[in-house]
């Protein structure tokens, strides 16, 4: 009887160790100096943002969590990551002065994946969407566009749970640079 | 049976006791003083004041901290409106284009934390240990045309 309670307080001690209770809810979207280096050097007229939101045929719980976590929990800021992804090319396009609210060039888009793994050894996070770009009724752009991390994760989860949520909600400022840094999109919205 | 009853209320106290240090804290913090403080008064300032758009990105360990860029964003505004260097210091483009980044990375000093704030959580103190944080900050300033000033 003795061992047993031992055993269960470690068991307990070692489950406290590597989970967590984290609840959070991403903040809104701000600009980053990458990605307004990149945009303001590929010369492109300014553009507005249309609707992004889940892909056809996924499950609806991809817009609104994430799982992965270790127990714990990251909220997209408006109740959609969709939306996110919506603010942050938004915000980003801000920054550099390419946002026109009556541009006949829309940027929408349409997420097909959201995953993190806080998992012991090796964490892995990804993103993926679709963007499309229409000017004037004409689609201009159409392509799917992933951003992926993974980094050492530890097996205590104070530590990595936070590294976690951190490397996820970086992947939405990943995946508008890729989008800036695509030579196709770049073509499509050149001035000319 | 006595003794084997009270050694196990022992253990559990035990393991109750380091469940609450757990959630607690008892730490000294330090920050280093070889990095001295500037007044504001003493910054060399040009006359012809421009306007400056600012970007501020926490860091931690070189990957973007979106809440601690949220948490820390307005107190670095404040801190460089406060400097005098700039006419107008916006969070959206100013006239002239020019921009600010400040980029802080929040880089560990010390090997293991966790293990050495374990070791000393586990010792209730009495293995005293210490670690380090560092923090790199990255100023960018861009004129309008893109040019690194």
């Amino acid at each position: 009887m003795l061992s047993r309670g031992i055993k269960s307080g470690l068991i307990m001690l070692l489950g406290l160790a590597i989970t967590g209770c984290i609840s959070m809810k991403m903040p809104e979207p701000t600009a980053t100096m990458s990605n307004l280096e990149k945009i303001r050097g590929a010369n492109v007229v300014p553009a507005k943002t249309g609707s992004f939101k889940l892909a056809a045929g996924k499950t609806p719980s991809l817009d609104k969590s994430v799982s992965g976590l270790r127990g714990s929990s990251v909220s997209p800021h408006s109740g959609s990551f969709a939306e996110q992804l919506r603010a942050q090319l938004e915000a980003e396009l801000k920054a550099a002065g390419l946002y026109d609210a009556q541009s006949n060039a829309t940027i929408s888009g349409e997420l097909i994946d959201s995953q993190v793994d806080a998992a012991i050894g090796t964490g892995t996070a990804k993103l993926s969407a679709r963007f499309i770009v229409d000017q004037a009724d004409t689609r201009i752009y159409d392509k799917v566009l992933t951003a992926d991390a993974s980094w050492p994760s530890s097996f205590v989860g104070a530590i990595a749970i936070p590294e976690a949520i951190n490397q996820y909600t970086a992947l939405y400022q990943t995946l508008i640079g890729r989008l800036f840094e695509d030579q196709d999109f770049r073509q499509a919205l050149r001035k000319k | 049976m006595n003794n084997k009853f009270q050694y196990f209320q022992f253990i559990k106290l035990t393991i109750a006791s380091i469940f609450l240090l757990m959630l607690t804290g008892c730490a000294t913090m330090y920050v280093d003083g070889t990095t001295k403080e500037i007044k504001a008064s003493e910054y060399k300032v040009q006359q012809e004041k421009q306007a400056v758009m600012l970007v501020f990105e926490f860091q931690t360990k070189g990957v973007a901290n979106a809440q601690a860029t949220k948490y820390l964003k307005d107190k670095i505004v404040d801190q460089v409106k406060n400097s005098g260097i700039f006419s107008e210091v916006s969070l959206n483009p100013v006239a002239g284009n020019r921009v600010l980044s400040i980029t802080l990375n929040n880089v560990p000093l010390s090997d293991d934390a966790f293990s050495k704030g374990f070791v000393t959580g586990l010792t209730f103190g009495l293995a005293g240990s210490s670690v380090s944080d560092g923090y790199v900050c990255t100023a960018r300033y861009l004129g309008g045309d893109q040019q690194q000033l």
